[in-house]
């Protein structure tokens, strides 16, 4: 799996962005017209439904009378596409497959609730294998359904780290240029460089192992693990991880912006009337950096969701037969091949995928070009 | 520039140190030793097997053993007790160690083995990026916001999107069992190296490809595109002379990072080809807890991502008069 | 700005150009023509010294590369001729005389003798070579106690007398102690060291030494040595006092120890092997790689001129010598290590190939497509979910293979400290759902440790339903073993009217079938017992360590056999064995394993191996699952490859079938079988016009 790969792809990213938005200056009044820009830019209205049915579905898939993602019904090979006359479905949702599904996935209340909602609307209707299933026989649907969860959420907390950490301290950074710069920036150079794999099997083994002292309410001494005495579980950490990481080419994206634009006459001007750093920094910088931003996020997001399932080959976050796109997405390698090419293996994951992913690059330059009002002219 | 170049280095030598340092102790302080397999050591064994690595010091011993260049065994300089056989080692004086899991090699030697294989491959990737990027990029340009322009959007963002290894399968299937034009794997030819450098340069020609359409964009809606236009030039002529060159100057910047990011970035691709290059490395040593050919791609990582970082600044301030690199 | 802009272009072309002239001249630098046989080994292998390497990637280039004192039979593994023609066997069992042949040679023209099979076997014994197959020696007299030598003794130095009798001393003098080695199985008080002992102690007080007596064990000394006595004296009248025969440590070990080991040349064709205690299947040993020769010039000549890199120096193609059927052409790393025929090789006339590729390739699809290509003749493995597609074919024949996969069990955490538990757990297994389902390749159920392929042992099985081998009523004697295994629970106090049972953790390294195994076990003890399970996947060395620690409840597990004998199995979970990770030990399950390895009757031994497992199958410290079959995937072509217990497989006998030699195997092969392309060879690779090799008749055997 990708992982310096993965790395480089920011750093990819990061120019792209960095270069694509190169040379724009303005002052700080873009909110107003940035809205109605968007709304007259058909693809990224489009782009926007897109989005928000990716989300509804994923939010509401224990709503869905699908089979269940991880219930193994082994196979010699993955089964192929049904079309739905041919299968309508089935009523496999017994209640004891319910249980089994309840006790491996171990939804949360929300879900619980839907799956009851599920039940009463469906009954232990689930519908048949219509896109096919994988080499253990669990419905692909589901799994992307399932699947999309994990991964949106990987992406969302991703690029909210990168956006609260990585604009704030490049900002900071550039803003503040000199040796302070510098040292922050080689510090974002060394968490860059040091081998992150260690990085992550150390932090899984600190959670397993470490052991906090407590005194019970009895006076007893416990040894609590890290999860029971201060609630910090894998799932905690693995956003941790791909937070910490994802942050740092956003600093250098962001840096390299405001580095460019602090000396400009709009930012002179806060600064003759008397503005204090952190209003001259998250007023008039960062407003302008954003579109950057946005279009360097949309270009890292899928290098995110496949870093997601090489953590899990590590040990941390999604851990089979739980499922994401990522871990669907590696599943594809074996479906290649010239003695049998079970395509929907390849076709689903990766429509689903592209889609989403092409709508919110669509999203993205929308974005930009609200924000940038230097296209206004040129539409 | 002299000035700034100085220090320059003076920076990247504690970054490196740094690196290095933190690096060293978090790898031998996570679990699993190299030594570690399904058949266990007898423990004998074991104990000779970490003192002919000299994992049996105090690790603060090791770490200086290894950043040197003083030799600390008993082959290290007369003054400290050694024999005098040989008194440098460690990174400082050039060495990287041998390798534990590939006993038969150095550290050295494995770089220099692999590194030649993925600036190769990276070559290949690198022109494929430039060809494809650059001839969609202005296509996309030229018809902005018709539907050759859709098609090459989408189909960058599809090259941005799938991941590598899915875009290396399709291109097995269709090249290698479809058309039967090229190995499926394996180094060795030219012909080798071309699916390879396809897939692996996919998602850099979508960037390019994004990079050139919107710097054709500004150049095309410019005062002296139009001005040529007016006076009356043929169409091609004006996007040949003007446009292209203006259009094109983004993509240069982007060489610098994306050339790090392929001879870094083909762990994946090289795994699907059989390629074998530095890139398998990154991972598997970690994985193996190989500490020295750990850290020593790591280091190549570093000045890497250093020296192109240096190139792209410098292009920067070329570029942008308003970056004051004497300052920053 | 114009002209700032055309020379940032010239700028990238020139570097373009730069980079093209750079890639052409890499490719150019690294092109090399196919080789008359190309196989895909998996993983890169760790090293091509026979005495550092322990994996069969590295073992099919070490049967390549060097030769031992026999060679294998490629059907039966039976020992053949090697670099000895002959041997004999001492009617005790215990000493072996083989003769060198003639016309041995080193690939650098070099005569081969005897002394470099000691001095190999010295080698591979040595402390310092750390090799961790060394304890494949063991069998040899002494040779345990020498590997164990110490070599590093912190801040003292240890002076050697003689064989048991040493001094230990501080560099500064304050602390000089006198004692015993445990060598030979003498004890500090022993009376055949009294007169050694008292002789040192003479000197040592006439050099003004006050000693006192201070008979303890020193529990850090691997072989047990005793202190007898204990004091101070200044270190130049130590050294005054402690001449010759007194030997420091390194050369104690070679001139003192060595000649006790029994391993000894007595002329150039000769060479006496002495063993501890009979050893049966020590003669297949001879031809398992650590115990293959290496070239001593070599490596004394590297070692004396690159003092720092010497162990990766004399390894290197430029300079390694070797004595097999090959030799080394050329090596790239995670690329391909190039074989060439050695001519000098006493049987080069029956080597088929003058040359072979093996190939660093561990990705499935990867190397399958290369196969289909023709890229290559061999691989060794079949992406699992194309397993049902490649069974028909003519070139996909698993066989079975000295392997077990078995869960292991922590036998001091409840309840898995109750072997009623371990027994209902390891009877609620679907073995058949796990063959059938998610191996594919013909896996056999198996009830017991050592796996299939032992003949002539009496393998004794955990007590469970039988059923037939073609599992037609499997479903009905598994209904029962599980209404036996809710029985014992309840017997256990678990269950129904009784306590909880805990939830069970199955702990397994990263991998997809190992995770669906995992995931079919816990699934059925859910259903079956109403035990949770939960699993855990951990990455590769910190399984390892989870493992070594013995810090889980039940935890996936491995072993394929050394060599084709109960024993490499067996041996395993002797009490605090380093191979044992379950903390199960039981003092007659030693007993047994021991007094099997004194035993020379092979019928009584293998009965003595058979009853220790049945002790292990009765408490079940491991959850036996399945015995492994082979999955190599061969161009139908090729001659002189063929399946057996341990996939080992020999380059020398190996070549390309004429189109009548194919059709006449074609022909006897199961009509069903789907017939695949045979790729051809270059011309002259056909059968070698001699008998072929591997029907030579053996040594004489007394």
């Amino acid at each position: 799996m990708g992982t310096n790969e993965t790395r480089w792809d920011f750093g990819a990213g990061e120019h792209a962005a960095r270069v694509e938005a190169d040379g724009f200056e303005k002052g700080e009044s873009l909110w107003r017209d940035a809205w109605h820009r968007l709304g007259r830019n058909r693809g990224a209205i489009w782009s926007l439904r897109v989005l928000v049915l990716v989300v509804v579905l994923a939010t509401l898939a224990p709503l869905l009378p699908l089979p269940s993602p991880m219930a193994l019904d082994l196979q010699d090979e993955p089964q192929p596409p049904v079309l739905p006359f041919a299968d309508p479905g089935n009523h496999g949702f017994t209640p004891e497959a319910r249980r089994q599904f309840e006790d491996a996935w171990e939804p949360g209340g929300f879900d619980r609730a839907l799956i009851a909602a599920r039940v009463k609307l469906f009954g232990t209707y689930q519908t048949g294998h219509w896109l096919g299933t994988d080499s253990k026989g669990r419905d692909l649907l589901a799994r992307i359904l399932w699947g999309s969860r994990v991964s949106l959420l990987v992406a969302l907390s991703a690029g909210l780290c990168s956006l609260l950490i990585g604009v704030t301290y490049g900002a900071f950074s550039g803003y503040m240029g000199g040796w302070v710069d510098n040292l922050m920036m080689r510090f974002v150079d060394v968490l860059y460089s040091v081998p992150f794999v260690f990085v992550v099997i150390f932090l899984v083994t600190v959670l397993a192992e470490f052991r906090v002292e407590r005194i019970a309410s009895d006076g007893t001494t416990q040894l609590l693990t890290l999860e029971e005495a201060y609630g910090i579980d894998k799932m905690l950490v693995f956003f941790v991880v791909i937070g910490a990481i994802f942050w740092l080419t956003m600093a250098r994206v962001v840096r390299g912006q405001v580095l460019s634009l602090k000396n400009s006459e709009f930012i002179e001007a806060a600064r003759v009337i008397g503005a204090s750093t952190p209003r001259i920094l998250f007023v008039h910088l960062v407003p302008n950096v954003l579109s950057v931003v946005i279009v360097y996020l949309t270009l890292t997001i899928p290098s995110i969701m496949l870093f997601e399932a090489f953590l899990s080959f590590l040990g941390l976050g999604v851990e089979p037969p739980r499922v994401s796109w990522g871990l669907l997405a590696v599943d594809t390698t074996e479906a290649i091949n010239p003695v049998k090419t079970f395509w929907w293996l390849v076709a689903w994951p990766s429509l689903a995928m592209g889609s989403t992913l092409l709508a919110l690059n669509l999203l993205g330059d929308g974005l930009r070009d609200a924000l940038d009002p230097k296209m206004k002219g040129s539409k | 520039m002299i000035g700034f170049l100085a220090r320059r280095f003076l920076w990247f030598v504690l970054t490196l140190w740094a690196v290095v340092t933190v690096s060293f102790f978090l790898m031998h302080s996570v679990r699993g030793g190299p030594f570690s397999a399904e058949r266990s050591l007898h423990p004998v064994v074991e104990r000779n097997l970490k003192a002919r690595y000299h994992l049996d010091w105090p690790l603060w011993k090791q770490y200086l053993q290894y950043v040197g260049p003083l030799n600390l065994d008993d082959r290290g300089p007369e003054l400290l007790g050694g024999d005098g056989t040989q008194p440098f080692t460690g990174v400082l004086a050039g060495d990287l160690g041998p390798s534990f899991k590939y006993r038969d090699y150095t550290v050295n030697e494995i770089i220099a083995q692999s590194l030649p294989i993925s600036v190769a491959l990276g070559a290949v990737a690198m022109l494929f990026a430039i060809c494809l990027g650059i001839s969609a990029g202005i296509l996309s340009a030229l018809y902005r916001g018709g539907t050759v322009d859709l098609a090459m959007r989408l189909v960058a963002t599809a090259g941005i999107a799938l991941p590598n290894f899915v875009i290396a399968g399709i291109l097995i299937l269709a090249f290698v069992f479809g058309a039967h034009l090229f190995p499926v794997a394996g180094w060795g030819t030219l012909r080798h190296l071309v699916l390879p450098g396809l897939a692996l340069g996919a998602p850099f020609a979508a960037y390019i490809s994004r990079l050139t359409r919107t710097g054709m964009l500004e150049v095309l809606s410019q005062d002296h595109i139009r001005t040529a236009h007016a006076k009356g030039l043929p169409p091609r002529l004006v996007l040949l002379r003007h446009a292209i060159k203006g259009g094109l100057l983004p993509v240069v910047t982007y060489l610098g990072p994306a050339t790090a990011g392929i001879l870094t970035g083909s762990l994946v691709i090289e795994k699907i080809f059989a390629i074998p290059g530095t890139g398998s490395h990154f991972v598997n040593s970690a994985l193996n807890r190989d500490y020295t050919l750990a850290m020593g791609v790591t280091i190549l990582y570093t000045v890497l991502v250093y020296a192109l970082n240096l190139v792209v600044d410098l292009a920067y301030t070329l570029l942008d008069p308003r970056i004051d690199l004497e300052k920053g | 700005m114009h002209a700032f802009r055309f020379r940032q272009l010239f700028a990238a072309l020139l570097l373009l150009g730069g980079l093209a002239t750079l890639l052409v001249s890499i490719v150019r630098g690294a092109h090399l023509e196919r080789a008359d046989f190309v196989f895909v080994n998996g993983a890169e292998v760790s090293s091509l010294d026979p005495a550092s390497v322990s994996g069969v990637p590295e073992g099919r280039v070490m049967y390549s590369l060097y030769e031992g004192l026999t060679s294998r039979d490629p059907r039966t593994l039976a020992p053949l001729p090697g670099m000895a023609d002959r041997w004999e066997v001492s009617p005790d069992g215990i000493t072996y005389t083989f003769h060198i042949r003639d016309d041995a040679r080193w690939s650098n023209g070099d005569p081969l003798t005897a002394r470099d099979f000691e001095w190999s076997w010295q080698r591979l014994l040595h402390p310092e070579t750390a090799s961790e197959y060394s304890y494949q020696l063991w069998y040899l007299e002494n040779a345990r106690a020498y590997s164990f030598l110490p070599m590093d003794l912190g801040d003292e130095e240890r002076w050697w007398f003689d064989s048991r009798t040493f001094v230990n001393w501080n560099a500064d003098g304050s602390r000089v102690r006198v004692g015993v080695h445990g060598f030979s199985g003498l004890s500090p008080t022993d009376a055949a060291a009294a007169d050694a002992v008292q002789a040192v102690r003479a000197r040592l007080d006439a050099a003004g030494a006050e000693l006192r007596a201070n008979p303890t064990p020193d529990a850090s000394d691997p072989y047990g040595a005793g202190w007898l006595f204990e004091g101070s004296l200044e270190a130049p009248a130590l050294e005054a006092a402690l001449p010759s025969p007194f030997l420091p440590e390194p050369r104690a070990r070679e001139e003192l120890f060595w000649p006790q080991v029994g391993a000894r040349a007595t002329d150039e064709h000769t060479f006496v092997v002495t063993l501890a205690s009979p050893t049966p299947f020590f003669l297949t040993l001879t031809s398992f790689y650590p115990l293959m020769p290496t070239h001593r010039a070599t490596w004394e000549w590297a070692r004396e001129t690159y003092p720092g890199t010497w162990q990766i120096e004399w390894i290197s193609p430029e300079h390694l010598v070797t004595n097999g059927p090959f030799v080394l052409e050329s090596r790239r790393i995670n690329d391909r290590i190039r074989l060439r025929k050695n001519p000098l090789y006493w049987d080069a006339e029956n080597v088929a190939f003058r040359t072979i590729d093996v190939l660093a390739v561990e990705h499935y699809v990867t190397m399958l497509n290369m196969y289909l290509t023709g890229q290559v003749d061999w691989i060794d493995r079949c992406a699992p979910n194309l397993i049902p597609r490649m069974m028909p074919r003519e070139d996909f024949n698993p066989e079975s293979y000295l392997g077990t996969y078995f869960y292991r069990v922590n036998v001091h955490r409840p309840p898995l400290d109750d072997k009623r538990v371990r027994r209902a757990l390891a009877l609620t297994i679907n073995r058949r759902a796990i063959c059938e389902k998610i191996m594919k390749k013909g896996e056999k159920p198996l009830y017991s440790l050592c796996p299939d392929g032992l003949p002539g042992y009496p393998r004794p099985e955990m007590r469970h339903t039988p059923f037939a081998p073609d599992f037609s009523d499997y479903d009905a004697a598994f209904a029962r073993d599980c209404d036996e295994a809710r029985r014992l629970l309840a017997e256990a106090g678990f269950g129904p009217g009784g306590k909880d049972i805990p939830s069970i953790e199955i702990h397994y390294n990263t991998s997809e079938s190992h995770r669906d195994i995992a995931e079919v076990i816990a699934d059925t003890w859910k259903r079956e017992l109403d035990v949770d399970a939960r699993l855990l996947n951990q990455e590769w060395k910190v399984y390892l360590d989870t493992q070594n620690t013995i810090n889980f409840d039940v935890s996936r597990s491995a072993w394929i056999g050394d060599y084709p004998d109960p024993n490499t199995f067996v041996d395993l979970f002797v009490t605090g064995g380093e191979n044992n990770r379950t903390g199960w030990g039981n003092p007659r399950y030693d007993e047994l394993v021991a007094s099997a390895a004194e035993e020379s009757d092979p019928t009584r031994r293998l009965a003595l191996l058979a009853e220790a497992e049945a002790i292990l199958l009765d408490e079940l410290p491991i959850l036996p699952i399945y015995s492994y079959v082979s999955q190599n995937i061969v161009n139908p072509r090729l001659g002189g490859f063929f399946p057996n217990v341990m996939d080992d497989h020999f380059p020398k006998f190996w070549y390309w079938m004429s189109d009548e030699e194919l059709a006449e195997k074609r022909a006897a092969q199961p009509a069903d079988w789907i017939l695949v392309p045979a790729p051809g060879p270059a011309a002259g690779l056909f059968a070698p016009a001699g008998p072929p090799p591997y029907s030579l008749s053996g040594g004489t055997q007394r």
